[in-house]
């Protein structure tokens, strides 16, 4: 939510060097970007969700019952 | 460019609403997708999944594009800019991020949500992508909640864009 620059604050202009919160931030962007990734990956792959689905050849799912 | 006072303040509406419209229904969507993945009732559990697919494609999406669109709008029209502060660059990747996840995970969605509609199908089969499901609609719901915290504080720090701009204005 971009707003109107009133709180703009007025000390960004001696500040010749990324901030540490920007710094911190990216570390932790990182490491929860990794570990998404691990997740994804331990779960079948980005690309994987088809996978859940019975393979060919498989009994019909049709014959499992009411089942969830 | 910059927009005038009311065009500024109408961008800004629009900008607010969605993003927390966007933000509302992927926690709605969370809830949906715990519901569907520990429910008891067969029936609860495929309505769950039925009204996330509809509520991916007619809330969600809508709604993801909407505040990407008027937050750069917004940001272009104003001295903010959209490259030249650290917190409107880094929501604004994190927006784009969010909204690519939300593309790439709406097969999954429509995968759970054929299953479920088919009463012979078991939702055994597709524990997985439910689970998927939850973990990332949590996800998501995290970097909407760290959106809108930069949104309300705007910790300070300029880009070197930024910083260039503002030294080229200064020189003027």
């Amino acid at each position: 939510m971009v707003e109107q620059p009133a709180s703009k604050p007025s000390s960004d202009v001696g500040e010749p060097t990324t901030p540490r919160w920007v710094k911190l931030f990216g570390l932790v962007t990182l490491l929860a970007l990794l570990v998404f990734a691990l997740v994804h990956l331990a779960g079948g792959g980005f690309h994987h969700f088809g996978g859940a689905e019975p393979a060919p050849g498989t009994p019909a799912p049709a014959h499992q019952g009411p089942h969830r | 460019m910059t927009l005038g006072p009311s065009l500024r303040k109408l961008f800004l509406t629009v900008h607010i609403a969605t993003s927390v419209s966007w933000l509302g229904a992927v926690a709605t969507f969370l809830v949906l997708a715990v519901a569907g993945l520990l429910g008891q009732v067969d029936a609860r559990i495929r309505a769950a999944y039925l009204a996330m697919e509809v509520m991916t494609w007619w809330t969600i999406v809508p709604l993801s594009a909407a505040s990407l669109f008027s937050g750069v709008f917004q940001s272009l029209g104003t001295p903010w800019g959209l490259l030249r502060h650290y917190w409107v660059l880094i929501k604004l990747l994190l927006t784009v991020f969010a909204s690519l996840l939300l593309l790439l995970h709406t097969r999954p969605i429509g995968l759970v949500a054929r299953a479920a509609q088919d009463s012979a199908v078991s939702l055994d089969l597709y524990r997985q992508p439910r689970m998927q499901l939850v973990v990332d609609a949590a996800a998501a719901l995290l970097l909407l909640v760290v959106t809108t915290v930069l949104s309300v504080y705007k910790p300070r720090g300029l880009t070197s864009y930024g910083r260039r701009k503002q030294q080229a204005a200064a020189s003027l």
